[in-house]
């Protein structure tokens, strides 16, 4: 047995060109999948990141029954109520797995600089829970750029009656609010809109940082304040909705189960929505489709490349060498071990071009992201940079892949031969 | 002889009708308007409006007292207590909020909602002469007042509705119903008029609206009541129509 993975290592040196040439298509093709997944691993988990912690999505959300389809227009009935509040509240300190939890609000307006008033779409969060979202490991390690500030600080530096408030950096240039509060401009605005029970109300606000949403459409009327704020100006102690983070990402189904049933005992009828079902967060699910879909399109051609590369290279081999396998049958090899010899000469050669493709790709992963090469996707404003992550199960999943198709495909041009009987091998012909 | 004299009486009667000329739309506007507060006194008048909205179930009420002189009217919130003080301010076509302790008024639009069914044009910016370009399209008979119909269209942006289809009664040339319309011509919600005061401009009485019932189209059981109670002269100096003046 050992023999055979000898021989078959001291047969690759016997048409080096040749084995060169298939070597380095394994080789590049490995090195182009790392790249590839390099890439999907940084976007998937940027992405990830950006949904639940910067976005404050949260693993979970929590909703009033139906109150994530009509809460927008029918706030006052789809609304979590301050007695559904203490509920929902007492279930998540007493539920092990969740991590942090958030009170959110959101809805539209009017806001106004003393002149003029263009519409807003706000979103409420705790500012607290911000700093904690903002300053995740995750977030640290996945958003380059630290979170969403485009200016000024987070909410969280400042006292409560200020009333801080981001504007998007759209709206700070409409409503000419280019200095923030620190920057010691006029940074007053208004917001106004109907309460909830119909009646106009308006409460000031201080503008105290810029953020770009990343998506053009909403960078002219985004707003982002403490939550506590919008209940004044829609006159409510009710929330919109809870985010919650669990500690284990693989239980927030089950988390979400356990939630839904202990409220509903309690009286509660609520709806929990995981962070990556589609109609919670299209976005992230609608691109990672599309990076799916990309990636198993190019990943197939790849492999597809290998292979026939593969087929070709050892079928010429084999034919080259019909009189050396008829001279192994006679001497009492039986087919299974010659076409076993055929195979370990690929493993060796799959195993080194596979080793000196990890080199290559690795290395072109840190010379692209040294290079800091900025692209600017739809919907970002200020562009990303290309950055791209290995990882190492993908490393070894993906090695594995080629490394298996090398083999199928080696015993697949070698087994039609062994069938041929040793006469024939022997005369160097094949029919 | 006496047949000659009757038929000679006849044609001069029936010549006279039909010679008295229709009034024109903007007549009809014009003495409209008036009915419902614009432009009757120099000075400036006074009105109550206590608005009543029922909406999914739920009833409302905010009482507020409108001064009005020329293009500028001013709707102080009286009641409820936790709006009280809460000020609109309609320098001609553009409307400012103001409540106590905000730093800067607020521009707002006559078309955003004020309370229920009622947008802030609604209840003190009522000039249709003024804002809007009207047509009649012909005569109809509404709840038993006969009334011509017409087509008004908005001559800006920023007045309240784009298009309304106005009822204004022959006799006393009061509009009596009204359908709000969107750009592409849906209506949206209607609104009939009761005009059960009087309001008294230096010694000549005019009748003056007293309920105002706004309808949304698509929910009837969603109305809006806007009752106008004690119209009345006043005088009323242009500084409370100066919006730099609310936050001093």
């Amino acid at each position: 047995m050992r023999q055979l993975w000898f021989l078959a290592l001291r047969n690759l040196s016997r048409n080096m060109r040749r084995n060169l040439a298939t070597g380095s298509a394994i080789a590049l093709g490995f090195a182009g999948i790392l790249l590839l997944g390099g890439y999907v691993n940084r976007i998937s988990n940027y992405l990830r990141v950006y949904t639940v912690y910067v976005m404050h999505t949260g693993h979970l959300a929590l909703f009033a029954q139906d109150g994530f389809e009509k809460f927008q227009y029918k706030p006052l009935k789809y609304s979590l109520s301050h007695d559904a509040q203490l509920a929902i509240e007492k279930a998540l300190r007493e539920e092990a797995q969740v991590d942090f939890y958030e009170r959110q609000m959101s809805g539209a307006g009017l806001i106004g600089n003393g002149r003029i008033s263009v519409p807003f779409y706000a979103k409420g969060y705790e500012p607290l829970i911000d700093q904690r979202v903002q300053s995740h490991p995750e977030v640290q390690k996945w958003v380059s750029k630290g979170g969403y500030f485009a200016k000024g600080q987070g909410l969280w530096n400042y006292p409560e009656d200020l009333g801080a408030l981001a504007l998007s950096k759209g709206l700070a240039f409409t409503l000419g609010k280019k200095l923030v509060h620190d920057e010691g401009g006029d940074a007053n605005v208004q917001l106004i809109s109907g309460t909830w029970q119909g009646s106009l109300n308006a409460i000031d606000a201080e503008v105290v940082g810029h953020f770009n949403t990343g998506f053009r459409e909403t960078d002219n009327s985004a707003i982002y304040i403490d939550y506590k704020r919008l209940q004044q100006l829609y006159d409510t102690e009710s929330v919109g909705r809870y985010s919650i983070w669990v500690k284990d990402i693989f239980q927030t189904n089950k988390v979400a189960a356990r939630l839904t049933e202990k409220l509903k005992a309690a009286g509660v009828s609520v709806e929990v929505i995981a962070w990556d079902e589609e109609r919670l967060s299209p976005y992230y699910t609608g691109t990672m489709q599309f990076l799916h879909s990309l990636v198993t399109f190019i990943g197939v051609v790849l492999a597809t490349v290998i292979s026939f590369s593969v087929l070709n290279s050892t079928t010429m081999t084999v034919v080259e060498r019909l009189q050396e396998i008829g001279m192994y049958r006679s001497i009492g090899f039986r087919r299974g071990q010659v076409s076993r010899m055929f195979v370990n000469e690929s493993f060796w050669l799959a195993m080194a071009s596979l080793a000196v493709g990890a080199v290559l790709g690795y290395a072109a992963i840190s010379s692209i992201n040294a290079a800091k090469i900025i692209y600017h996707p739809p919907g970002v404003p200020d562009g990303l940079q290309l950055k791209l992550v290995a990882s190492t199960p993908f490393l070894f999943i993906s090695g594995a892949i080629i490394l298996t198709l090398t083999l199928l495909t080696t015993y697949f041009a070698v087994s039609r031969t062994m069938r041929m009987r040793v006469a024939d091998l022997l005369g160097g012909t094949r029919r | 002889m006496i047949f000659k004299i009757l038929l000679f009486a006849g044609l001069i009667f029936s010549n006279a009708h039909a010679a008295a000329p229709a009034p024109s739309a903007e007549e009809l506007l014009k003495s409209s308007d008036r009915g419902r507060g614009a432009t009757v006194s120099l000075e400036g008048i006074n009105w109550i409006a206590d608005i009543v909205t029922k909406e999914n179930e739920t009833t409302n009420q905010a009482v507020y007292l409108i001064k009005c002189r020329g293009n500028d009217a001013l709707a102080e919130v009286t009641s409820p207590p936790r709006q009280k003080g809460e000020i609109i301010i309609f320098n001609d076509r553009i409307l400012w909020f103001y409540k106590p302790g905000l730093k800067k008024p607020v521009s707002i639009s006559a078309r955003q909602k004020l309370m229920g069914q009622a947008a802030n044009g609604d209840i003190a910016s009522t000039q249709y002469f003024r804002d809007y370009e009207g047509k009649i399209l012909g005569e109809e008979v509404v709840d038993g007042t006969k009334t011509y119909k017409l087509e008004l269209v908005a001559r800006a942006k920023n007045v309240t509705y784009d298009k309304i289809r106005y009822w204004i009664s022959k006799s006393q040339k009061l509009g009596v119903k009204a359908e709000y319309l969107t750009v592409s011509g849906d209506v949206f919600k209607s609104a009939t008029f009761k005009y059960g005061n009087t309001i008294k401009i230096s010694g000549t009485a005019y009748p003056f609206v007293s309920e105002m019932v706004i309808r949304d189209a698509n929910n009837a059981n969603n109305e809006t009541t806007i009752h106008y109670k004690n119209p009345s002269e006043a005088s009323h100096p242009t500084s409370i129509f100066n919006v730099n003046n609310l936050v001093r």
